[in-house]
């Protein structure tokens, strides 16, 4: 559906570089990046709307779906209003002259007869559902409603791509929690590939068909949120997606000598094998490591990578407790004279009672080797 | 019994005083001539061919030239809020040096260029068309002496329409013209409106550029000028009268028809 290749955009102090990235038809795709990393820009220069230094912008006509060599259209020199791309911004930024109809209308004029036209309008407010609303003016609404206005406005001329830049970013968890999967299904029901860019890791992985990780202007990995969240491309993609636990470590062998830490077995690594010797930095996310009852030997699986630890602090959290722990290095094993390294365990609440986890109390954790993670730096 | 924490009604007497100070600075010429003028002495006056023709001079001038400012000064305004491009400080700048020029030296620059021997005078004339002496003349002193008022206030009120509410209309389908058009224009339009009346508000009592580029025929301040130099307060007291009432009711209708600026920055009725 889109292509865009070694984009380039400079916009006063700040650059945009994208080496590739490609959107499937009907595919929801998720931006994820921290704040200032560029993705209004990004969603800015696909709709048009920034001059582009070099690089390409294509639409793909291949409806069976992107391949190399898919027909294609250089769309990098046509203006906004050809593009045929709907836009939805965080704060929804309805006309506040206009009334909800009016609003979702703007579109309308000049692609479809003045007669049609009302019923067009019908269409997209049933889409999400503010049919009820069509006669009000926009300033009364509250935030989920005008979000859905601002949907129904951009859906009405049938876009081939929907751009929502942070659209669940202004709304209350409920309004955030019923508007996001209600995006997302109407956008399969329509057929519309959508581009939401976000700094939430939580609706990345709850929306995405796939993320891309977006920072400082670059794009560092694109994938599903599996591979992003269990295979980070590199550091930083690791910190991005809230990886807790992020470590210094030496390779020997089929294992990963943590400094300061534990030595662990680990399946697998980035581009194959990685080199005996090499200093590389291990992501454990904190959902991964299993806190248990000291002694006893851990899942069947897991009992390769048990060791000992001990409790720092314990904060309190919604969904989950993050328990900071403190774990030596592995006796028998030759390493230098060190500290101990620092983790953070993620922990149901139920469980840090069974396990009366307070600090100081002695816990053994452990880690499947699939989940230990080694990344470039 | 409320009780106020603030204090603010115990200390602000203050301000109260400071600021009443200037308002009575304001208060006290307007009421002063006003009964001295006397009704008797306003309504005769208000009869008066010459002056009822100079008034009218006077809110036509400045109606033209505030029309001329509005349609020239609007896309200017545009550019000048949505726009970085080389140089725009120095065009910032050219927008304000009307404000700070002596209004007697602005009518001798304005006369260099469309007196009968300027560079744009000059050619007109050989057609048997003045710029001097007449309307165009007063028009011409009131535009420039007064335009920084209205591109002001136009580039602010263009400044506070969001820009990516123009960058929905363009991916909606909206080319340049049509989403300056019909978002644009529309949600600054109560501040050019404002605009538009105080820049009218301030070409109607232009005096120092008009005496040079056109003192005949006379606008209202040129004739109380005249009255008052030639004939003394006496004479000059009564048009002076009926002119600060006039300019009262007028100021009033505005403020109750057309918005001010509030202190979060929109736009509001009274």
């Amino acid at each position: 559906m889109l292509r865009l290749t070694d984009i380039l955009v400079e916009l006063g102090g700040f650059n945009l570089r994208l080496d590739s990235l490609e959107v499937a038809p009907c595919e929801y795709l998720v931006i994820l990046g921290p704040n200032g990393a560029g993705k209004t820009v990004l969603l800015e220069t696909i709709a048009g709307l920034h001059p582009v230094r070099s690089g390409r912008v294509e639409f793909l006509t291949d409806s069976s779906g992107v391949a190399a060599g898919a027909a294609s259209t250089d769309v990098t020199a046509w203006p906004p209003e050809k593009r045929d791309i709907g836009f939805v911004y965080q704060d929804y930024l309805l006309f506040p002259h206009l009334s909800v109809e009016k609003n979702i209308a703007f579109g309308l004029r000049g692609r479809v007869d003045a007669r049609d036209r009302a019923g067009r309008v019908r269409e997209a407010a049933a889409f999400t559902g503010v049919d009820g609303l069509l006669g009000r003016k926009v300033t009364g609404l509250s935030g989920g409603e005008q979000q859905r206005v601002a949907l129904a406005r951009a859906l009405a001329i049938r876009p081939r791509l929907l751009l929502l830049d942070e659209p669940l970013a202004a709304l209350d968890r409920t309004a955030r929690r019923d508007v996001a999967q209600e995006v997302k299904r109407t956008c399969g029901r329509l057929g519309v590939t959508a581009l939401h860019v976000t700094h939430s890791l939580d609706e990345a992985v709850s929306l995405g068909d796939r993320v891309a990780v977006v920072a400082g202007g670059r794009l560092l990995q694109t994938g599903s949120p599996e591979k992003v969240l269990r295979v980070p491309a590199c550091r930083q993609v690791a910190e991005l997606t809230g990886c807790e636990n992020l470590l210094e470590g030496r390779i020997i062998g089929r294992r990963v000598a943590l400094t300061g830490g534990p030595t662990l077995a680990f399946a697998g690594a980035p581009g194959g094998s990685a080199p005996d010797g090499a200093r590389v930095t291990v992501a454990l996310r904190g959902e991964d490591l299993v806190a248990n009852v000291p002694g006893s030997a851990g899942g069947a699986g897991a009992a390769e990578n048990c060791f000992p630890a001990v409790v720092e602090a314990v904060e309190p959290g919604a969904a989950h407790w993050t328990v900071r722990v403190h774990c030596a290095g592995e006796a028998g094993v030759a390493s230098e004279v060190t500290p101990g390294c620092s983790l953070a365990v993620f922990v149901m609440p139920p469980e840090v009672i069974r396990l009366g986890l307070v600090p100081g109390a002695a816990l053994e954790l452990s880690v499947d080797p699939g989940r230990v993670v080694i990344c470039a730096s | 019994m409320t009780t106020d924490p603030t204090g603010y009604r115990r200390t602000g007497w203050v301000f109260w005083a400071l600021g009443g100070l200037l308002l009575l600075f304001v208060v006290l010429p307007l009421a002063v001539t006003i009964i001295d003028g006397g009704w008797s002495g306003l309504a005769k006056v208000a009869r008066e061919w010459g002056v009822l023709r100079s008034i009218g001079i006077t809110f036509l001038g400045a109606l033209i030239a505030t029309a001329v400012a509005f349609v020239l000064g609007t896309p200017l305004a545009y550019l000048l809020a949505r726009r970085r491009f080389l140089g725009k400080s120095v065009i910032q700048g050219l927008v304000d040096v009307p404000l700070v020029i002596p209004h007697t030296a602005a009518g001798i620059a304005l006369l260099m260029v469309f007196g009968r021997q300027g560079i744009i005078g000059r050619p007109f004339a050989s057609l048997g068309l003045f710029f001097t002496e007449n309307l165009a003349g007063i028009v011409i002193a009131m535009l420039f002496v007064s335009l920084p008022l209205f591109v002001g206030s136009a580039q602010a009120s263009f400044e506070l329409v969001d820009t990516r509410l123009e960058h929905v209309a363009r991916t909606l389908g909206a080319s340049p013209w049509r989403s300056f058009s019909r978002v644009a224009l529309p949600l600054a339009g109560r501040g050019l409106m404002a605009g538009a009346v105080l820049m009218w508000a301030r070409g109607t009592s232009e005096f120092g550029a008009i005496v040079i580029l056109a003192y005949n025929p006379k606008t209202i301040s040129v004739l109380i000028w005249e009255l008052f130099s030639g004939y003394g307060l006496s004479v000059a007291l009564p048009v002076t009268a009926l002119l600060i009432l006039i300019a009262l009711v007028v100021l009033v209708i505005f403020r109750l028809v057309l918005p001010s600026r509030a202190s979060d920055g929109r736009w509001r009725r009274g």
